[in-house]
């Protein structure tokens, strides 16, 4: 395996390494959720040897290169498109130059829709990392009551069986 | 090994520049080709986008202006290769980017250069199905031993948000692997 191991600081104890194999395939045995130590991937034999060389043809290659444009006159055509929005900016500006955007300005329902429709990304931990506990508005959920339909709703679509709430008949 | 201040400096001056690209070709080559290689998983894409990464290290370490350190920024440059590399073949063969995963673990099945067994290749299967940054930092903790300082400043997250992305993915992975058990 042409897998390279960094050194981080840290040693192992003497002939560590020469048992590894062993004890890991062992431990597979014993846990079947341990995950594999190497990723089974491998190179050509000699890949890295003769890489330097082939970088350095390919830079060369792309140095020397003339390149031929497609479009010569392309660069006039861009500036007379830069020239027109510039004056269609400008003019924007003047028309609704007094209508400062902020955050306030932004309807809830597009924010919301913002946040439905993208991918942030970002996992409820991640979440959890930037924003305070205390601006958290916990209070909402306590002291506001919650409209029933609204609670049923939730249920409706978060609970796959009503058995595990244990519901008693009469509440 | 020479300093990477020196470093950098040889590789902005004309005299000394391709001495020192030399160096730097065979400082970072192997970290940064498996790297490429666990996003890409084929040896052949992966030798493509390291080329190219070099070369974009080449013609713009003018710009490089120390803020973060040299290797962080070639494995931002790697990084951003290889996931470009990947979009421009999904988009080429008009597939999603879940089947593309799919398609790129199946091919290892028959890849010369793919030398896993069953739970190496399933490890795959679980690494492809992950989310792209979960996947990213999952192959950077696990497989490249960075420390989460390192990842956080080559992918630009907090610690907290890697730390919480590292620990969803090897949740997922441990029960992909139950799973298909």
């Amino acid at each position: 395996m042409n897998e390279e191991h960094k050194n981080s600081g840290f040693k192992t104890p003497e002939n560590y390494f020469e048992g590894f194999n062993d004890r890991l395939s062992e431990r597979l045995k014993e846990d079947e959720s341990t995950l594999p130590e190497n990723a089974g991937l491998k190179v050509p034999e000699g890949y890295f040897d003769s890489l330097n060389e082939q970088i350095t043809d390919k830079l060369q290659q792309t140095t020397s290169t003339k390149v031929v444009k497609l479009y010569p006159h392309r660069k006039y055509y861009l500036a007379a498109a830069a020239i027109a929005a510039l004056f269609i900016l400008v003019l924007g500006i003047q028309q609704f130059g007094d209508k400062e955007l902020t955050f306030d300005s932004l309807a809830n329902s597009d924010i919301e829709n913002y946040l439905d429709n993208t991918d942030l990304g970002l996992s409820s931990y991640e979440i959890a990392e930037v924003v305070a506990l205390d601006d958290i508005a916990i209070d909402n959920i306590l002291e506001h009551e919650l409209i029933e339909e609204s609670i049923i709703d939730y249920l409706d679509e978060n609970v796959d069986d009503f058995d595990e709430l244990n519901l008693e008949l009469d509440e | 090994m020479i300093a990477e201040e020196t470093l950098v400096q040889q590789l902005k001056e004309k005299d000394s520049q391709s001495q020192a690209f030399e160096v730097l070709i065979n400082t970072y080559k192997e970290r940064l080709y498996w790297h490429i290689r666990r996003i890409v998983l084929n040896h052949d894409d992966a030798d493509d986008v390291l080329q190219n990464t070099f070369i974009k290290v080449f013609r713009n370490i003018e710009g490089f202006k120390g803020d973060s350190k040299l290797y962080s920024w070639m494995y931002r440059i790697g990084t951003n290769e290889a996931l470009s590399f990947l979009k421009a073949k999904t988009r080429k063969l008009g597939v999603s980017n879940e089947e593309m995963q799919e398609r790129m673990v199946n091919n290892l099945e028959a890849d010369v250069y793919f030398e896993g067994d069953e739970i190496q290749l399933k490890l795959q299967k679980a690494i492809a199905i992950l989310p792209e940054k979960q996947k990213l930092v999952f192959n950077m903790k696990y497989f490249d031993e960075l420390k989460y300082e390192e990842i956080s400043e080559i992918l630009e997250t907090s610690v907290g948000g890697l730390k919480a992305s590292y620990h969803l993915a090897v949740k997922k992975i441990e029960h992909f692997l139950k799973e298909e058990q």
